[in-house]
């Protein structure tokens, strides 16, 4: 025989493989649409994922408020000089800090008076959208945030007059507007850029180091801001870039921007993502592989025919690859179309459910390359199996070949032949095809029942009960807002703005809650129990500078910080009671105290202790400077929406009523004031209160339980979207897969239906068969989802859901009873059809068919 | 000259109880140039020996020489390859490929091989089959007497060193299976083709140049004759 070699035989295999397809246009329909399917799912995952990715990219710059990838923070002109000769620096650009706004129109947005180059403002999304940056002494370019505070039009030219701190000197000059720009509410701060000549005049070069200052006095240092080639290992790439200057990155004051570091992404968004990805990538398969495994066991005898002429099995292999490839290049592109359709569909839905400011559609060429790469993928992986059943194919036994494999024979009883047994002894004759099935159509359940589950978890109490109680709640800047900066008031509700509350019409109970810092005097067996504590927990009390003042204040001055909070019945109802009870009348009088539990937390290492139990009597030092002794009635928790939502790093959380609180308090201020509306007027007080706190300079912001449930609304919304898109899709492959199996069954049983007819089966009894078939898929997949689907749905929303925390779950099998009525419709009606369009044929016509 | 030969061919089918010997212990020996005919009634081992020397089964025991070559001991792959430059094959149910015309049928086993189409020789064979008007045509337009004869164009394609046509008239009604039959045999003579055509009908045997009966799986020594 003559030497192997290579063959040029390729063109001869691609005409068979096109021919191939061509003849057989309506099996491939499905399996184009199989494919699509599979490409659309990839792509939305890859879209709407990559779209997150980039708004919340977006979103996190504006609220750094820059884009620049990394900076140098108070440094001075020399240091400028040297980065920006540095090799890996790209487009640095600069800031000269001048000062921050002190106008009380202000107070709710923390506003910088500074300078910067053009560059620098395009960088921190500052660059005026109407007009241009400042170049004459006193013009001055800022947001619309800004202007409306300070209740100036926008527009070039207006006057605007300004009083700013500057290194702790307070100047007041009338700028004139020359540039503004549309502020960006969840920046953390806005600008306010004055000219070069300005800043000159009024700050000079720093002539030491910042790190050698007190760290008050700002103006005069620049923050440079600059990129690197790429976002990849920017934190590495600083400090590489700082030691190769001559810094010294441990006393350096550089800064990473955030929103280029991936690492926020959390493990459950990440488990997420991957089950969605293996369950588009199951499912592809289910349908792709099952398409081809059909097409190629029933055109297996052509194969066998091939092989005997000449043809390898390699040469098969190729042929069945090449349809594979061919149909993929149909159903690829119009899956990335739809795909991007669909989420670009989905993407405002979801967007608005994360704590992300604007959409961003992103069309990274990443995304379609990944979305074709893994459909192809899918195709592949699909076709292996069927390629080699084709390669393997024996020439001589092909021509004998009728479809179904030889069952094991197993003694069987003879038992009455009813429509049900014998559709039962079908499905046994090819387990894996009807495994497969199954498996799509459960995978759909499953999804369904997940959605449902999660949705029906998720908790509107819980999730409103975290940030508030009533209907409305008030509360300054500084409590709701930590973001804006400035000082802490505990203190922003005055007694002229709870009588305006409280009169407005619909209010039907207004409640306070007064808050301030005082502490505990620790008794000598307290004082002992704190000690152990802290040395129990040297991870929580290390040397950290602002935990060793906390625990100082134990260890030296023997007193406990304590938040002191004074509330009305409304306010005690609402605690979490861990000791003791609440006898109302008694805690009145004014004899009692409440107390929380210790705990010394360390951002976010927190541990707690029953140092105090009901009945001690606990001497707490008043805010009015008094020190009264309290009899602790229990021991209780404060939800946090009741407290400043502040944390301490050491302490504790007392609760006395208001009365006493008054009588004993510096001020008459409150922390909050919390509404009960009567529901029809609700609306209208909203609005009143929004008018309040909205005029002039209020420091008061108010949160509504109407706008949180609105939320919470839209976030199930988004997985009830997503969930039914994710599943609709699937069922469809779970259908598609269940149509092409029962069409392609009875196609190829044609003649054993004909020979049954013929042996004297009617055809009310094969079509009893043929239903009874159906019926089976939907049944089995219903005992699965039902049994084994219950644990996977219990499993998979944990993983996913559990770390919500408004999410409790709860066992439900409804929408798997709802899902189980057109399943099953499905299922009985398909052979029905199918059936009638076989009856068209006379017996003996369907006996001819292999002639 | 010996173009094929077999020696001590066995193919048992089964185990215990069940075995079935379809062949046991088949000696033959082809010439050159001839057109044999085996003939066997139904079960008779006929088409499981077809088979055999076609390189589509393996025997259990014994040895096939084709052209010199043992191809039972040839792997999947290159026994394909073996097959498709050496042995043309004619079926009783013409098995055309239905998506390529009778041209490109004719060249199938040429083009997978990946050799070069000899046109003249092609051309030759068209003609001498009288299907020069049908070359474009698909196998569906085609009546049972035309499809086995591009069958015939396609086994004679690759210039075989044997020919083998199992009952290639079992789906022809007489007349067309006569003149079928006798361009085999012509083509066979042009070409210089050795034949061997398993049938069960004694007087399309007639026509062969040497009849092999073959019963329960044995060869019958009588009956042969003379070139």
């Amino acid at each position: 025989m003559n030497v192997m070699r290579k063959v040029k035989n390729k063109k001869v295999i691609r005409r068979l493989s096109r021919r191939g397809l061509a003849a057989g246009q309506k099996k491939n329909i499905i399996a184009v649409l199989g494919i699509m399917l599979t490409c659309i799912l990839f792509t939305s995952l890859f879209s709407i994922g990559g779209s997150i990715l980039k708004s919340s990219q977006e979103s996190t710059m504006r609220q750094v408020g820059g884009s620049s990838m990394a900076g140098l923070k108070f440094a001075l002109p020399q240091d400028f000089e040297k980065l920006s000769s540095d090799a890996a620096v790209r487009a640095p650009a600069y800031r000269i800090l001048v000062g921050s706004a002190a106008s009380k129109k202000l107070n709710k947005l923390a506003a910088e008076v500074n300078y910067a180059q053009d560059a620098d403002a395009k960088n921190m999304f500052s660059y005026p959208e109407e007009g241009q940056m400042p170049k004459k002494r006193l013009e001055a370019a800022t947001s619309t945030l800004v202007l409306d505070a300070l209740g100036i039009p926008h527009q070039i030219g207006e006057k605007i007059r300004l009083t700013f701190d500057s290194n702790g000197k307070k100047r007041t000059e009338t700028f004139t507007l020359c540039g503004y720009w549309k502020g960006d509410s969840i920046s953390m701060a806005q600008q306010f850029w004055v000219s070069k000549v300005y800043c000159d005049e009024i700050t000079s070069v720093p002539s030491k180091p910042y790190k050698e200052t007190d760290g008050f006095h700002t103006a005069g240092y620049w923050m440079i801001d600059f990129n690197y080639a790429n976002s990849w290992d920017i934190e590495g790439k600083t400090i590489e870039l700082l030691q190769r200057n001559g810094y010294d990155p441990e006393h350096t004051d550089y800064g990473i921007n955030w929103a280029y570091t991936t690492s926020d992404v959390d493990a459950a968004t990440v488990l997420l993502y991957a089950s969605l990805l293996i369950i588009v990538l199951l499912s592809g398969y289910l349908i792709i592989y099952n398409i081809f495994y059909i097409n190629v066991a029933r055109d297996l005898q052509y194969y066998g025919l091939l092989k005997t002429i000449g043809a390898t099995g390699r040469q098969l292999k190729r042929l069945v690859r090449l349809q594979g490839y061919a149909l993929a290049l149909l159903g690829i592109p119009a899956g990335l179309v739809l795909g991007t359709m669909l989420s670009r569909a989905l993407l405002p839905i979801i967007i608005s459910n994360f704590d992300i400011g604007d959409m961003f559609f992103s069309v990274h060429p990443l995304i379609y390359l990944l979305s074709a790469a893994f459909s192809l993928i899918t195709v592949l992986i699909s076709c292996m199996k069927p390629c080699h059943m084709a390669a393997k194919v024996s020439p001589a036994e092909a021509v004998s070949y009728t479809g179904t494999l030889p069952v094991k024979k197993k003694r069987k009883k003879s038992r009455k032949t009813t429509a049900l047994s014998m559709a039962w002894r079908n499905l046994g004759r090819n387990r894996k095809k009807v495994a497969v099935v199954i498996i799509s159509i459960c995978l759909s359940l499953l999804l369904v029942n997940g959605t449902f589950a999660i949705t029906k978890g998720f908790d509107l109490d819980k999730y409103v009960g975290e940030q508030m109680t009533g209907d409305l709640m008030i509360g300054g800047a500084s409590t709701f807002n930590h973001a804006a900066g400035g000082e802490i008031i505990l203190d922003p509700i005055k007694k002229s703005d709870r009588q305006a509350f409280r009169t407005m019409d619909g209010v039907e109970q207004a409640s306070d809650v007064y808050c301030s810092f005082g502490h505990i005097a620790l008794k000598e067996k307290d004082y002992d129990h704190m000690m152990k504590f802290i040395a129990d927990h040297p991870k929580i009390f290390n040397d950290d500078p602002w935990m060793e003042s906390d625990f100082e204040n134990v260890k030296n001055n023997k007193f406990l910080d304590c938040t002191i909070y004074g509330m009305d019945r409304y306010g005690t109802d609402q605690l979490v009671i861990k000791q003791g009870r609440i006898d109302q009348g008694a805690f009145e009088s004014g004899d009692y105290v409440l107390l929380e539990d210790v705990v010394g937390n360390n951002t976010g290492n927190i541990a707690a202790t029953d140092c105090y139990q009901a009945g001690d009597t606990v001497p707490l030092n008043l805010p009015d400077g008094s020190q009264k002794q309290y009899k602790v009635m229990a021991i209780v928790e404060i939800p946090t929406a009741l407290t400043n939502q502040m944390g301490s790093a050491l302490g504790t959380r007392a609760v006395i009523p208001s009365k006493e609180y008054l009588a004993h308090g510096e001020t008459e201020g409150s922390l909050l004031s919390i509404l009960t509306l009567a529901p029809d007027k609700a609306d209208a007080v909203e609005k009143a209160v929004a008018s309040y706190t909205e005029k002039g300079d209020s420091n008061l912001i108010y949160r509504s339980k109407h706008h949180y449930a609105e939320e919470f609304q839209g976030f199930i919304r988004m997985y009830h979207i997503v969930g039914a898109a994710l599943s609709g899709i699937l069922g469809l492959i779970g259908i598609l897969n269940f149509s092409s199996v029962i069409v392609t069954g009875i196609y190829a049983r044609r003649q054993e239906f004909a020979m049954m007819q013929a042996v004297g089966m009617d055809g009310k009894q094969l079509k009893g068969t043929l239903i009874w078939e159906g019926l089976l898929y939907a049944l089995i997949s219903l005992i699965v989802v039902l049994t084994l689907g219950s644990l996977t749905t219990w499993i998979l929303v944990q993983a996913v859901a559990g770390e919500i925390w408004f999410f409790t779950y709860h066992f439900s099998v409804t929408p798997i009873l709802l899902c189980a009525v057109p399943l099953l419709l499905i299922t009985w009606l398909l052979p029905e059809l199918a059936y009638r369009s076989l009856k068209k044929k006379t017996i003996v016509e369907q006996l001819r068919v292999s002639a | 000259m010996i173009v094929l030969q077999t020696k001590g061919l066995k193919k048992y089918y089964g185990k215990g109880e069940s075995l079935v010997k379809a062949l046991d212990g088949v000696n033959i020996s082809i010439e050159q140039g001839t057109m044999s005919a085996i003939v066997g009634t139904s079960g008779s081992g006929k088409s499981t020996l077809l088979n055999m020397l076609g390189g589509l089964d393996r025997p259990t025991e014994g040895t096939i020489t084709i052209e010199g070559k043992d191809i039972s001991t040839l792997k999947d792959e290159s026994l394909t390859i073996f097959r498709r430059r050496k042995i043309g094959f004619i079926f009783q149910a013409f098995n055309l490929v239905p998506v390529l015309n009778v041209y490109e049928n004719i060249v199938l086993p040429i083009e997978l091989d990946g050799e070069t189409v000899d046109e003249a020789h092609i051309e030759e064979i068209i003609k001498v089959l009288g299907l020069e008007s049908k070359r474009n045509s698909m196998p569906n337009q085609l009546s049972g007497g035309q499809q086995q004869r591009v069958a015939i164009a396609r086994a004679l394609a690759t210039k075989p060193a044997i020919v083998l046509a199992d009952e290639p008239t079992g789906n022809l009604d007489s007349k067309t299976s006569q003149d079928v039959l006798s361009l085999l045999k012509v083509t066979g003579q042009k070409f210089n083709q050795t034949i061997v055509m398993i049938t069960h009908n004694e007087s399309i045997a007639q026509m062969a140049d040497r009849i092999i009966r073959i019963e329960d799986g044995r060869i019958q020594k009588r009956g042969e004759r003379d070139a």
